[in-house]
């Protein structure tokens, strides 16, 4: 029965946690309806102006497109990169304690070292401002997300299925595709997605190393932040979120679908 | 289960490569000095064995016996670090597992958690290439054989454990393999359902006459189901013969207390008498035994407990041969349909026997002990 103070703490906790997140959330998109040529809030008059702006400003939505390019390069590539190391995980013994944390290395240093390290290192090359470099970079901030989801996922499959498809005759093209694949599908999926999110509001290396000219949407937003206040913003950042809400949700619905897929105990059989 | 369609069946639709008489003839698996080292560590010594052409040969052994190394080595996930591995005729000793045709069925259910129990069973004939219509026929065949066509459109995760296991046992029998290992496939069973399942494998061996070649470091279930048990022990082989022959003549003290419980006692000495063979044990007793040839001056008498009879005081053990001894009940424990009793006889010997269930036998009471006709046999310690 103590657990239950300790609960309504929790619980407590929690909901101050996620209050004190969303609350930008509360402002910043009723203030995207607004009508005003100033950020007010509440607003007076309600209105689709600033997302009329935005949907037909060129320059949004070439950003926009750069970084929905740059999110998916960087997806593909962490997730086969994460696919790789739960192979490996699978077929050639488990990963070490030393590995896995040297996998999880780019999640601790911060963003910040990273650029500055980065810039220096890629401008002697002239491959400041890339995009492709941009996407390299982003897949590799997010490879510990889908190193960490497909190890998981490899635990929870049979390591003998491996050896059972192959005594049955299969070849190795074969039980990839047909045992290990489609067992590892959610977590594909999954791993797309937060890799995805990842690259996708990803301002720091973006504005150190990422394209100039035209640059991916979050620092397009903060250059217009430090220029001038201006609605569309909010239209922006609402747009955002409601990108950001639907992959995350469908991130972790797939990931709650995953697992669970064993014989159950016996109890009741003839 | 109608036992003659279902071979009608089979042979129709014949899947191995090796022509029937072919297939009848040579062994389904021979090891030539087939040892295996990790490291600088000898875990199998050389061993020579060969599984018969439809053959049920058990691997009996405690743990680190060697004998999940040999049946890894008869797979193929790993290679013996010396002699060789012929199947039927052909050298596989460095075959993968994919090349050698062979069925697998292990302690877990490993059946593929994203395929219906019908494909799953239907797995190693998409491989072969099967046309459609018979690889139909063919995987509801076993499925029927294991009792189980009824389930054929469900997943793995809708199945209980028993099911699953026999599901696994449909899916490494339905491409006729050249030989069937089984890897303590009911370890995680509970009792009845292993029982159970124990006859359904041994019917559906002896129906599909596939060699098999079985693993289990448990006694009753080797003896119960094996037409050959081969005993191992620390990487060597102990015992290779019949469950009764091992049961009734063992090699040694140790196989003769692994299979089965043993009453054992020093010889002290071994002599002749009206032509027969008669030994000199501890406590100044003698008693006539059987000798086998392998049997060393370093010598234990063994007596199974069923073969040492018990009766009340002043009555006569029936069956044995005399001498007699008296001896004191010192416990008893009831199971049943019968009950395990201690007896400290007057020579100092202690002995484990059996009554019947309702004997009325109780602690202290004193007892006239003998032992059966032919039945206490001398082994080497070792």
């Amino acid at each position: 029965m103590r657990r239950r103070p300790l609960q309504l703490l929790g619980w407590a906790y929690c909901v101050l946690l996620v209050i004190f997140l969303l609350l930008p959330l509360v402002i910043i998109v009723p203030m995207s309806f607004g009508k005003s040529d100033l950020l007010i809030f509440p607003p007076t008059e309600v209105s689709t102006r600033w997302y009329d702006a935005v949907l037909n400003d060129g320059r949004w939505l070439e950003s926009a497109k750069l970084s929905l390019w740059i999110a998916i390069g960087a997806s593909v590539i962490s997730v086969v990169a994460g696919f790789l190391v739960g192979i490996a995980h699978m077929r050639h013994g488990k990963i070490s304690l030393g590995m896995r944390i040297f996998l999880m290395l780019p999640l601790v240093a911060p963003h910040v070292v990273m650029a500055t390290g980065l810039f220096t290192l890629l401008l002697p090359l002239g491959l400041l401002g890339s995009a492709p470099v941009l996407t390299l970079a982003h897949a590799c901030l997010a490879i510990p997300l889908t190193a960490i989801i497909f190890l998981n996922a490899v635990d929870t499959l049979d390591p003998l299925l491996w050896t059972a498809a192959s005594s049955l005759g299969a070849k190795w093209p074969r039980i990839m595709r047909e045992i290990v694949v489609p067992n590892l599908a959610i977590s594909v999926i999954v791993g797309f997605l937060i890799s995805f999110i990842t690259s996708w509001d990803e301002v720091t290396l973006a504005i150190f190393i990422g394209p100039t000219i035209v640059p991916t949407l979050p620092t397009r937003m903060f250059a217009i932040l430090q220029e001038m206040i201006d609605p569309s913003v909010t239209a922006i950042a609402t747009l955002l979120i409601v990108m950001t809400l639907v992959l995350g949700a469908s991130a972790a619905l797939l990931g709650k679908l995953r697992g669970r897929r064993e014989p159950k105990s016996d109890e009741a059989t003839p | 289960m109608n036992i003659h369609s279902n071979t009608a069946m089979g042979s129709s639709i014949k899947l191995a490569r090796i022509p029937e008489d072919q297939r009848e003839q040579s062994p389904a698996l021979e090891m030539q000095g087939v040892a295996k080292d990790y490291g600088s560590l000898r875990v199998l010594n050389p061993i020579d064995m060969t599984v018969g052409s439809s053959e049920f040969l058990t691997l009996l052994g405690p743990s680190g016996s060697g004998k999940s190394t040999i049946l890894s080595i008869a797979a193929g996930i790993s290679e013996p670090s010396e002699g060789k591995v012929i199947s039927r005729g052909r050298d596989v000793t460095f075959a993968p597992p994919h090349a050698r045709n062979i069925g697998m069925v292990f302690q877990r259910y490993t059946l593929f958690p994203n395929k219906s129990v019908f494909d799953n069973v239907a797995f190693p004939l998409k491989v072969r290439g099967l046309p459609e219509v018979q690889k139909r026929g063919r995987v509801m065949h076993f499925l029927q054989l294991v009792g189980l066509e009824q389930l054929a459109k469900r997943f793995p995760s809708e199945i209980s454990g028993g099911q699953a296991q026999r599901v696994a046992l449909a899916r490494a029998l339905v491409f006729e393999p050249d030989l069937l290992l089984m890897d303590e496939p009911l370890g995680a069973l509970d009792r009845r359902l292993r029982q159970n399942l124990q006859d359904e494998i041994r019917r559906i061996q002896i129906e599909t006459r596939i060699p098999t070649l079985y693993v289990t470091h448990d006694q009753e279930e080797a003896m119960s189901m094996s037409d050959r048990i081969i005993i191992l022990r620390a990487g060597d082989i102990v015992e290779n013969d019949k469950p009764a022959a091992i049961y009734r003549s063992p090699r040694t003290l140790w196989s003769a207390q692994f299979l089965g419980d043993a009453n054992a006692v020093d010889v002290l000495e071994m002599f002749e008498r009206g032509g027969e063979t008669w030994v000199h044990v501890e406590g100044g007793l003698e008693i006539r035994a059987r000798m086998p040839e392998h049997a060393s001056d370093r010598s234990k008498l063994i007596v199974r407990p069923e073969d040492c009879v018990v009766v009340e005081d002043g009555q006569e053990p029936t069956g044995c041969t005399a001498p007699y001894i008296r001896g004191v009940v010192e416990g008893i424990t009831f199971l049943g349909p019968f009950q395990h009793v201690h007896v400290k006889l007057d020579c100092g010997w202690k002995i484990r026997t059996i009554v019947s269930g309702d004997s009325i036998l109780s602690q202290g009471a004193i007892v006239n002990c003998g032992f059966k006709a032919n039945k206490p046999i001398v082994v080497p310690t070792t």
